[in-house]
């Protein structure tokens, strides 16, 4: 469903200006990079792939 | 037409450009000068397009977090930075779309429903305007994205080109056949 607006009033420069946080973004990146580059998180994705590919190997 | 300063760059703006990315992508922290220069031209675009303004300012910080992370694929071949921008904002917004079930939006200036009128006769009127906003949603995806950025957002053919993933000729023939497609819709109406 697509919903028109006409003349809706847009945020002026200022208050948009005032909403920018660049550390904000930066600490999302980071905590973005630390799951993936965490061997925890490659350490649970790999147990749990080997499981499933011995349980689909290995017949009951 | 209006310029888009930020698009049209001096090749001096562009050269200290290039530099910072190859600096932000050795270190993400340096992104900080660009994150300044785009983040209201990028919100702006979200904006026009979702019916929530914190949403709106949620998928811009996620718009930036999705840059810095594909940055160092980043090569410049002549496709302004501004525009690999837009590209992921459009990803994202779409993404925004399909995870919370929200409605796409368009906003529009009354005065450039007028100029859109424009293109299909000299003189309309006040019912002629309510029609046009009828038979808009009824346009395709691809072709409303078109005929927004063209008349609403007063973009130029080569930087629509560039967002879509599109020639600058392929856009411009594209806009004209959404155009034709809208005017037979508003006929038929």
């Amino acid at each position: 469903m697509i919903k028109i607006l006409v003349d809706r009033p847009e945020p002026d420069t200022l208050s948009i200006k005032k909403r920018q946080d660049f550390d904000k973004v930066l600490r999302s990146y980071e905590k973005q990079q630390r799951v993936f580059h965490n061997p925890w998180f490659f350490g649970v994705v790999g147990f749990s792939c080997l499981l499933i590919m011995l349980s689909i190997l290995i017949p009951i | 037409m209006a310029i888009n300063a930020l698009y049209h760059q001096s090749p001096v703006r562009l050269e200290e450009e290039l530099r910072i990315i190859e600096k932000a992508k050795v270190n993400p922290a340096h992104f900080g000068p660009l994150y300044s220069r785009y983040h209201e031209s990028i919100f702006r675009y979200i904006f026009r397009r979702v019916e929530d303004v914190e949403a709106a300012y949620d998928i811009t910080s996620q718009v930036f977090v999705k840059a810095i992370g594909a940055l160092p694929k980043f090569e410049y071949r002549g496709v302004p930075f501004s525009s690999w921008l837009f590209r992921i904002a459009k990803s994202e917004l779409y993404q925004f779309f399909r995870d919370n079930k929200a409605n796409r939006m368009v906003s529009i200036d009354s005065v450039r429903i007028g100029q859109v009128m424009d293109e299909f006769m000299e003189d309309h009127s006040e019912e002629d305007r309510e029609r046009l906003l009828k038979v808009l949603p009824l346009l395709k995806e691809d072709q409303l994205q078109l005929i927004e950025m063209r008349f609403f957002e007063k973009r130029s053919f080569r930087e629509i080109g560039e967002i879509v993933g599109l020639t600058e000729n392929n856009a411009k023939v594209k806009t004209f056949r959404a155009l034709i497609k809208l005017k037979q819709l508003f006929n038929k109406k």
